[in-house]
C-alpha cells in the first residue's frame, strides 16, 4: 500500500515538473531568440490551453474562429461516435468473414492474392476516394475506420482459425458432435478467442481512422479542430484538442481492454488480472 | 479369449507425404481385441502404435486389410460405441470442468435429468467434484488429464482407445491415474487398447501386451500378463510375476535396439 502510495507521488510530482518547466521556461528572458521552439506561439502553454479548454467546453453556441457550431463536447461526440461505430462494424465483419475464409479453403484459396494486395495498400491513400465517395459527413470517417478494423480483425481471426488443432476436433467428433454442434462448441470459441484478443489494437486503429478521415474531409470533430487550429496557427487550440483526444482514446482503449478480458476470463493469461482491472 | 470385439485384419498403411522417403508405417499387422480385455501395445517409438490406433477408430484409413468392430467392417468413420483418450490436450479452455464432461451427452442429445446424473457420476468417480466450475487453466496437468478420460467416460463407449494418455506426466501423478482408471474400469470394464511406450505402465494395467518392432511397423510378439486383480498400482510393481512379465518382455523389447 505503502509502495502504491510512493509511486503516485512520483507519478504527479513528474507530471507537476513538467508542466511547470513548460510554463516557465519560455518566460526566461532572451530564450526565445536562440531556441525559437520556447516561444508560446509554438508551443502555448499550460495556462492558456487551461483557460482556453475551460472556455471552449463551457461556451456553447457559435465560437466562430476554432468551432463551427457546438462547443468542445459536440465535437467530442462526433469523433467518439464515429470511432465506436467503426469499431463495432469493422470487428464484427472482421470475425465473420475471418470465420468464414477459416472454414472454406476454397474460398480463401481464390482470395488471397486480393486480400494480401488491398492489406498492402496504405488505408490513409483511400482518403481522398472514399470521401469523394461518402462526402465530409460522418459516413466517410466511419468506413475509413471500418476499412482499418476490418484488416486487423480479420487476419486475426482468420489465423486463429486455421490453428485449432485438429486432435480437438476428432475428438468431440468421436463425442459425437454434428457439423453444426462443432461449430458452436469448439470453432467460434476458438477463433472469437482470437478477435477478442485484439480488441485494443482494434479500438485505436478506429479512432486513427476517425481523425484521419477528419482531417481531411471533416466538418466536425477533434480531428477537424486540429486542422483549423493548424491553419489559424493556433497552437493553443492544438494543443486543447490533443489533450481531448488523447482522454478519450485512453478511455476508449481501456474499455476495450476491459472488455478483452471480461470476455476471455478463461485463458490463462488473464489469471488475476480481473481483480485488479 | 473371449469373443473378439475389435479385429485388425493384415493393416498395411504407407506414408508419402511429409516424410523425406516414403515408410511403410505399418506391414500386414494383425491382432484381435476381446470382449472386457485391458489391452496394452508398446514398442518403440515410430513403430506405428499410434497410427494403428488411428485406423483403428477409423480417423486414417488403412491402405490394405481391414478393421472389424463387433464383426462389422468400418468405414471411415468412428463407431458410436467407441470412445478416443487422445495423448494431446483435449479439453475445451472456454468451458469449466463440468461442461467439458457434459459435451458427449450434449452432443448426443441425452435428456437433462440423465446429462446431470452422469455428471455427478463422473465427478465423483474421479474426485474432481470441487473443481467443478473450475476452468482447465485453473487446473493441474493431472486434473486436466482426468478431464479428459471422463469426457470420454462419461458417454459409456463400450471400446476404449487410448493413445499414450498420460505419457507428458510425471511419475506421481501418473500412478494416482493409474489407480482411479483401474478402479473405475473394474466396474464398467470395458474392452480397452492402450497405447504406451511405458513398459511399467503397460505391465501395471493391462491383460495382455502386443509387442510392436519398428519400421516397419509388425506384431512381434503377443505377452499375457498374469498379475491377479484387482492389483494395488503401487504394490503390484514388488511382486514376483510382474517382476517376471519385465524381464521377459524387456529381453524381447531388447531384441529391437541391436
Amino acid at each position: 500500500m505503502r509502495g502504491r502510495a510512493v509511486l503516485i507521488a512520483s507519478r504527479l510530482a513528474l507530471v507537476a515538473a513538467v508542466l511547470a518547466m513548460w510554463q516557465w521556461v519560455p518566460q526566461i528572458p532572451g530564450i526565445t531568440r536562440w531556441a525559437p521552439i520556447f516561444d508560446p506561439f509554438f508551443i502555448s502553454s499550460p495556462s492558456r490551453i487551461a483557460a482556453k479548454f475551460w472556455e471552449l467546453a463551457t461556451t456553447t453556441g457559435d465560437q466562430g474562429a476554432v468551432l463551427k457550431s457546438g462547443n468542445l463536447f459536440v465535437q467530442l461526440w462526433a469523433t467518439l461516435w464515429a470511432t465506436l461505430l467503426g469499431f463495432v462494424v469493422g470487428v464484427s465483419s472482421g470475425f465473420l468473414a475471418g470465420l468464414i475464409l477459416s472454414q472454406t479453403r476454397t474460398l480463401a484459396h481464390i482470395l488471397n492474392p486480393y486480400l494480401v494486395a488491398v492489406n498492402a495498400l496504405p488505408r490513409i491513400a483511400l482518403v481522398p476516394l472514399i470521401i469523394m465517395i461518402f462526402g465530409t459527413g460522418l459516413g466517410a470517417k466511419v468506413v475509413l475506420a471500418w476499412l482499418i478494423v476490418f484488416f486487423i480483425v480479420f487476419f486475426n481471426t482468420y489465423a486463429g482459425g486455421r490453428a485449432i488443432e485438429s486432435s480437438i476436433v476428432d475428438s468431440c467428433r468421436i463425442l459425437g458432435a454434428s457439423r453444426r454442434q462443432l461449430l458452436r462448441t469448439v470453432v467460434i470459441p476458438h477463433v472469437a478467442g482470437w478477435t477478442f484478443a485484439i480488441l485494443p489494437l482494434a479500438m485505436s486503429a478506429s479512432i486513427i481512422g476517425v481523425v484521419v478521415g477528419e482531417f481531411v474531409g471533416g466538418a466536425q470533430g477533434l480531428g477537424y479542430i486540429i486542422t483549423v487550429a493548424l491553419g489559424q496557427l493556433e497552437s493553443t487550440d492544438l494543443f486543447v484538442a490533443l489533450l481531448t483526444l488523447c482522454i478519450v482514446a485512453v478511455v476508449l482503449i481501456g474499455l476495450a481492454t476491459r472488455l478483452e478480458r471480461r470476455l476471455l476470463h478463461w485463458r490463462p493469461e488473464h489469471v488475476g488480472h480481473g481483480s485488479q482491472a | 479369449m473371449a469373443r473378439a470385439v475389435v479385429e485388425v485384419r493384415e493393416v498395411t498403411r504407407r506414408f508419402t507425404h511429409g516424410a523425406a522417403e516414403p515408410f511403410t508405417a505399418l506391414e500386414k499387422v494383425s491382432l484381435d481385441v476381446g470382449e472386457g480385455e485391458f489391452l496394452a501395445i508398446v514398442g518403440p517409438s515410430g513403430c506405428g502404435k499410434s497410427t494403428l490406433l488411428h485406423i483403428m477408430a477409423g480417423l486414417k484409413r488403412p491402405d490394405s486389410g481391414a478393421i472389424l468392430i463387433n464383426g462389422a467392417e468400418t468405414t471411415g468413420t468412428t463407431p458410436r460405441e467407441m470412445g478416443y483418450l487422445f495423448q494431446e490436450d483435449t479439453v475445451l479452455p472456454w468451458y469449466s470442468v463440468e461442461r467439458n464432461i457434459a459435451l458427449g451427452l450434449e452432443y448426443r442429445g441425452t435428456v437433462a435429468a440423465d446429462i446431470r446424473s452422469r455428471i455427478e457420476w463422473a465427478l465423483e468417480v474421479s474426485g474432481l467434484t470441487e473443481f467443478r466450475r473450475s476452468y482447465p487453466h485453473q487446473l493441474s496437468g493431472g486434473m486436466r488429464r482426468r478431464v479428459a478420460l471422463m469426457m470420454t467416460l462419461v458417454v459409456d463407449p463400450k471400446i476404449l482407445l487410448m493413445d499414450e494418455p498420460f505419457g507428458a506426466l510425471d511419475t506421481h501423478t501418473k500412478t494416482r491415474l493409474h489407480a482411479s482408471l483401474l478402479e473405475i474400469w473394474g466396474k464398467t470394464r470395458q474392452t480397452i487398447v492402450f497405447v504406451t511406450h511405458d513398459l511399467m505402465e503397460a505391465i501395471t494395467l493391462s491383460d495382455r501386451i502386443i509387442i510392436m518392432s519398428g519400421r516397419p511397423g509388425r506384431v512381434k510378439a503377443s505377452y499375457e500378463i498374469s498379475i491377479p486383480r484387482p492389483r494395488d498400482v503401487i504394490r503390484v510393481k514388488d511382486s514376483e510375476e510382474y517382476l517376471e512379465d519385465f524381464r521377459e518382455i524387456w529381453r524381447i523389447l531388447g531384441e529391437e535396439f541391436v
